[in-house]
Parts: structure tokens; C-alpha cells; sequence
């Protein structure tokens, strides 16, 4: 699904992978994250290759509204509420600017800190 | 989902029932060889029968798959610890706080090896640890001390979240120095011989 916006001259489509990019941009530029963790469930349309298997999901509501869901994995030593709120405000900034979209909720999955 | 859980639950209820009734019949004789054996024989030669059961075990696979990942995404959604901001929910692994007390006890030199587990339930924060010690230790001193290094990380960590945290400690082994000795000579190879030079290159 795309975020569809009218314009004079017709409509402008932004791709949810564009939005996943921004996203995980947005995210990584917070110290103390260290990467987009990947999920491992195993969906029956992931298996057969029927949808994209993605570390952020993007889902849209029925009025337009974005949902965001990240993985972070976390450096050792950084206060995991804070970075998480940090990053929260980052995409949320990001998006605005960028795709002039606020997201409703962006919610946060803390998978692992940075191993040894 | 409910009800997806509900029919996959039911699918391999009856599915097991049946198997187990077959084997039943198997024991009790009132399935014989021989009628298995025709059964298999009309099935393999019917194509129709074939593409049938082939459906059906494709249909088993999928239904199995499906229940699997229902259940183990219930399992993954609990083993969490989480709180709600102003932008939306945050959900803390419980891997990723056992990552930490990995961290935290690498950094004592007496804990030899460590398991940690942490578990969530409504008096708060538990951590398990089991360690394995090396001698030479006081376990209360060490205990105690391993015990406020990781309750004083964790609120660190988690540092918004009033959840009581509390750190069990089980010493499972004490490596004693004959023990490591022993662990030494069995991981030092053998002294080898030196290399006799020009050792074969007669005619």
C-alpha cells in the first residue's frame, strides 16, 4: 500500500518501503541504537513468498494514518526508555518533514543489546 | 486468530485421534496387514486418489505451520516488558535483558560461565542466575555483589519503569584447582616429537 497525496497536477504515490527507508534512517541517526533487528517469525505468506518479509512494518489505517513498527537492537550502557522516545521523536520529525505525514503510533520492540 | 487457533487445535485433536485409533486397531488386530496393504495398493493406483492425498498432506503441512506460528507469536508477545509514551508503545525483549546480565557478569572474573533467565509476571522484574564459580571466592561477598551490580544496571536500563527488580542467584558449581588442572592437560595437545629433517626423501 502506498500514501497517496493530491496535488494540482494529479496525484503523488510514496511507496511503504519509502517510509520503512525513512524510518530506519531516522532511527539510526539516535546514539545508543544499534541496528533495525530482524525478526524472526515465520508468516504462512512469508513462507510462500507472498508478502516481503521486512524488519520495520508499515501499516496503514482505513483515514490514512501510519503505523509504525521498529526493532531496535541497543548499545550497551544507554537508557533503553530514553532511546526509544528519542527514536519515537526522530521518525515522527523525519516523516513530518520529509513526507509531511505524522504517524499515530510508532511502537518500539527492543529485540537484543549489542552483543559481546 | 481466536477462531484460526480454535479449528487448528481442533484439526490436530481429530488428527491425533485418528492416528491413535489406527495404531489402536494395528495392536488389537482388528487392523490387519493385508488390509493396510490394499488400501495403500488402490490408493498408489488411482491417480485421482494420489492427487487427493497429496492435497490432503499439503493442507496438513499448512494447517500445522499456521497453528505453530499462532502459538509461538503468543508465547513471543508475553515475553516481553512494555510501556506506553506519548508516541506509542515501547516492548523490551526479554532476550535483550538476559543480553545485558551477559555483559554484566563477563565483567566479574570469578563467575567462570552464567546462564541467565528472566521472567515477568506480577511481582515484577526476576531475574534467575545460575553461575558456575572458580574457588577462592566468598559466594556471600560475591553473590551480594553480583546481585547489586545487575538490579543497579537493569534500573539503569530501564530507568521510567517502576517494576520491582529482583536477582536470584543459584551457584550451580565450584570449579576447584585440581579441576582446572585436569581441564588444562585435557585441552594442552601432546608434546609431538620434533620433525626428523629430510625424514623420507631416500630412494
Amino acid at each position: 500500500m502506498d500514501v497517496d497525496s493530491k496535488t494540482d497536477l494529479g496525484t503523488v504515490k510514496i511507496h511503504q518501503k519509502v517510509i520503512a527507508s525513512i524510518a530506519t534512517i531516522a532511527a539510526l541517526e539516535i546514539e545508543g541504537v544499534k541496528e533495525i533487528a530482524r525478526v524472526a517469525d515465520f508468516d504462512i505468506c512469508k513462507f510462500l513468498g507472498l508478502k516481503n518479509s521486512k524488519s520495520i512494518k508499515v501499516e496503514f489505517s482505513k483515514n490514512g494514518q501510519i503505523n509504525l513498527e521498529i526493532p531496535l537492537v541497543v548499545r550497551y550502557g544507554y537508557n533503553i526508555p530514553e532511546i526509544s522516545e528519542s527514536v519515537q521523536e526522530s521518525v515522527r520529525g523525519a516523516l513530518e518533514k520529509m513526507v509531511d505525514k505524522s504517524p499515530r503510533y510508532i511502537t518500539i520492540n527492543i529485540q537484543g543489546i549489542e552483543k559481546v | 486468530m481466536r477462531l484460526f487457533t480454535l479449528f487448528g487445535l481442533l484439526f490436530n485433536t481429530i488428527f491425533f485421534i485418528l492416528l491413535a485409533g489406527i495404531i489402536a486397531g494395528f495392536a488389537l488386530n482388528w487392523i490387519t496387514p493385508l488390509m493396510i496393504f490394499n488400501t495403500v495398493t488402490q490408493i498408489h493406483q488411482d491417480p485421482n486418489s494420489r492427487l487427493i492425498l497429496g492435497l490432503i498432506s499439503a493442507l496438513i503441512i499448512l494447517i500445522s505451520i499456521s497453528f505453530a506460528q499462532s502459538v509461538l507469536g503468543k508465547m513471543q508477545r508475553e515475553k516481553n516488558i512494555a510501556f506506553q509514551t506519548p508516541s506509542g508503545q515501547v516492548s523490551i525483549a526479554l532476550s535483550a535483558v538476559e543480553d545485558l546480565i551477559r555483559r554484566l557478569a563477563l565483567q566479574v572474573p570469578e563467575v567462570k560461565s552464567f546462564r541467565p533467565d528472566v521472567v515477568v509476571n506480577k511481582k515484577g522484574i526476576i531475574v534467575n542466575l545460575r553461575i558456575d564459580l572458580r574457588t577462592e571466592t566468598s559466594i556471600t561477598e560475591l553473590t551480594e555483589r553480583l546481585q547489586e551490580l545487575i538490579k543497579n544496571k537493569i534500573q539503569a536500563l530501564l530507568r521510567g519503569i517502576d517494576e520491582p527488580i529482583s536477582v536470584r542467584i543459584h551457584v550451580a558449581k565450584i570449579i576447584t584447582h585440581e579441576e582446572k588442572e585436569r581441564a588444562k592437560q585435557k585441552t594442552e595437545p601432546e608434546t609431538k616429537e620434533p620433525p626428523i629433517p629430510f625424514y623420507g626423501y631416500g630412494r
